[in-house]
């Protein structure tokens, strides 16, 4: 399982390594000792994991309500630009509650409507927040 | 007397309706999310930070503690009523609170919670009112070396908490430090790591990634899972015994020395601080066996404790600038924000916000004690809203919070990413505050670290060297040591209910 944070921190060194030779306290320098730092705890994690009975394998992640709750904030960021808040707050609550378009639409599209309603308020009124309502 | 009139400062401040309204409203909403297991102040912060920007820095200051500690208070109740810890602190509240409810105890298990939590908090915010200007005045004698390691020690601390592994602990710190370094660098203003991103070039947001870490991460695991059913305890009688309160008045106080004391070192904490003062309380009982069964003392001193060290871990914070744990760093980067920097000066420069904050912090453990005893039945009845319908909640206030720092859709798309790559680490099991601690304070120490550098021309020997520096470090090698031997370490899942 640590094998994908030493993926990371290499792929993480590798990248700044060319900015990242300046000694004489350039720039790159404070990133260099971090990475390095954090390839040396990888390793020695991995180290650790190899002398150790092997763990018992990780449950098979559920990925639906991440790429749920993903897709909701990435469908806000694109709408609140370009659609509104309103718009984008309904996005949003549409894609988390998904699992429930199909058994309970009333209650989605209640949850939605009222926290748009409610946000576009208190956000645009009460707090005079630079967004667009539509 | 200086001490008076500061304090009487801080009471004119903190009693101007306004923010006496934003003491109340935090303190609310802090007892609010102490209740909900699962979210906890680090996220109610991240979550409105970004309101509090149109705040004067007085009262946004004011709110975030009182959510901080109201959180703190707030987290036991549904420990003792439904085996249910409200935040990670009150986890050791379960063990003897809840097993006094069942036997019909709920009552005086719950007003000894308040009454030590309020004891312990007014002793913390007097420890912080005493001993906070003479750690700012020792702090004048800090400079850059002291200061960086001061920042190691905080690092290594947190990271020797919060996890089972070391090793991946400290890792999460050090990428927390490397996404620090994203954005202009500080000497030479060109740009590190933006990969293109003009966005990034003033460093990542912080709310964007503390929002993503712990709030979307919860929500996705949470969605998973399915929705608890808890079986409620009814309250008799809310009033301790006397004998009640003479079995509790000496691990109430042994535990807001035990929790004062580790509040105040950088990295530990109030969670640390429960587990400690209940493993001493047993080991004092004179009948331990008790312990697990119902015992008072196993309520009153962890509770202290836990109450006693939320509050001194504001002095690190406010004294020297640098926050020991995901929350304190939030709240500095909410004053940073504001164009505050804390640190020794504030005392001095910002006198009205210091003493504010603490006179208001008085008064919120006041509001607490009314908030948390007449009203136990409100704040459990709001447990039975379905968590389906408050996903949808959190998810709009953290988006619009994260949209609203700087109008940028992009730091919402870095909620994402960030989301999902929180989502990877709860699912590895690598705790996300050592990053947070570490995104703040990144650039604090690089600063720091090459500054101490450039006066002794590269010479890595001026931090042994110095005296200050060299404790902290001796300090910091030995907390590492001891933290992590087992017999210290918050073992959840022995400790946790069944």
């Amino acid at each position: 399982m640590l094998f994908i944070v030493i993926g990371a921190l290499a792929l993480i060194y590798a990248r700044h390594y060319t900015i990242g030779t300046v000694t004489r306290m350039g720039p790159g320098y404070f990133p260099s000792v971090l990475a390095i730092a954090l390839l040396l705890f990888g390793g020695i994690a991995v180290v650790q994991s190899l002398f150790q009975v092997a763990p018992a394998p990780l449950p098979r992640p559920n990925l639906r309500p991440l790429l749920a709750v993903t897709l909701g904030i990435i469908g806000f960021g694109v709408l609140v630009d370009t659609r509104g808040l309103l718009l984008a707050v309904v996005m949003l609550v549409v894609c988390v509650c998904h699992a429930r378009l199909r058994s309970r639409p009333l209650e989605v599209a209640a949850i939605a409507i009222s926290l748009a309603a409610i946000t576009g308020f208190l956000f645009t009124r009460v707090l005079i927040l630079p967004l667009r309502l539509i | 007397m200086p001490f008076l009139d500061n304090l009487a400062l801080g009471f004119s401040v903190a009693l101007t309706p306004a923010n006496f309204l934003y003491c109340l409203a935090g303190a609310t909403i802090g007892t609010l999310v102490g209740v909900l297991p699962g979210f906890g102040p680090v996220i109610t912060i991240a979550m409105l930070l970004p309101l509090t920007f149109k705040l004067p820095a007085i009262a946004s200051l004011i709110m975030l503690a009182g959510i901080y500690y109201g959180a703190h208070h707030a987290g036991s109740t549904t420990a003792i009523m439904l085996n249910m810890p409200g935040e990670p602190t009150s986890v050791v509240i379960c063990l003897d609170g809840h097993p006094m409810a069942r036997k019909g105890r709920a009552g005086p298990a719950l007003s000894i919670s308040a009454i030590s939590s309020f004891f312990a908090g007014c002793v913390g915010v007097a420890v912080i009112a005493g001993f906070g200007p003479v750690l700012a005045d020792a702090a004048l004698a800090f400079e850059t070396p002291e200061y960086a390691c001061t920042i190691v020690l905080a690092l290594v601390v947190a990271a020797a908490l919060s996890g089972t592994s070391l090793v991946l602990t400290l890792g999460m710190a050090v990428l927390g430090l490397l996404l620090g370094t994203i954005g202009a660098d500080v000497n030479s203003g060109s740009s590190r790591f933006t990969f293109g991103f003009i966005e990034l070039s003033d460093h990542i947001n912080l709310v964007a990634v503390a929002v993503a870490l712990f709030a979307v991460s919860e929500i996705v695991s949470r969605m998973d899972r399915a929705e608890e059913r808890h079986e409620a305890v009814t309250v008799r009688g809310l009033l301790p015994t006397a004998s009640d309160l003479r079995a509790s008045w000496r691990p109430i106080v042994r535990g807001t020395g035990l929790g004062g004391l580790l509040g105040i070192l950088p990295g530990t904490g109030p969670l640390i601080a429960s587990f400690a003062s209940y493993a001493m309380e047993r080991r004092m009982s004179r009948s331990p066996e008790r312990f697990g069964e119902g015992a008072i003392e196993g309520v009153a001193g962890p509770e202290a404790a836990n109450n006693a060290a939320a509050i001194t871990h504001f002095i690190p914070m406010l004294a020297l600038g640098i926050p020991s744990g995901a929350a304190m760093a939030l709240m500095l980067g909410a004053l940073l924000i504001q164009g505050i920097t804390p640190g020794p000066q504030v005392m001095v420069e910002h006198p009205d916000l210091f003493w504010g904050v603490i006179a208001s912090m008085w008064i919120g453990n006041a509001m607490l004690l009314i908030l948390n005893l007449p009203l136990v039945g409100i704040w459990i009845r709001l447990l039975s809203v379905p968590y389906r319908l408050l996903y949808p909640v959190i998810l709009v206030f953290c988006c619009i919070g994260v949209y609203s720092v700087n109008n940028s859709s992009f730091d919402v798309m870095l909620t994402a990413a960030f989301g999902v790559a929180g989502a990877l680490f709860k699912y590895l099991d690598l705790a996300p505050s050592p990053a947070i601690l570490g995104l703040v304070l990144g650039p604090v120490l690089e600063e720091n670290l090459r500054r101490a550098l450039m006066l002794s021309r590269g010479n890595l020997s001026i931090f042994v060297t110095r005296p200050i520096s060299l404790a902290l470090l001796i300090l910091a090698a030995i907390l590492v040591v001891v933290l992590s031997m087992p017999a210290w370490r918050p073992r959840k899942s022995s400790l946790a209910p069944h």
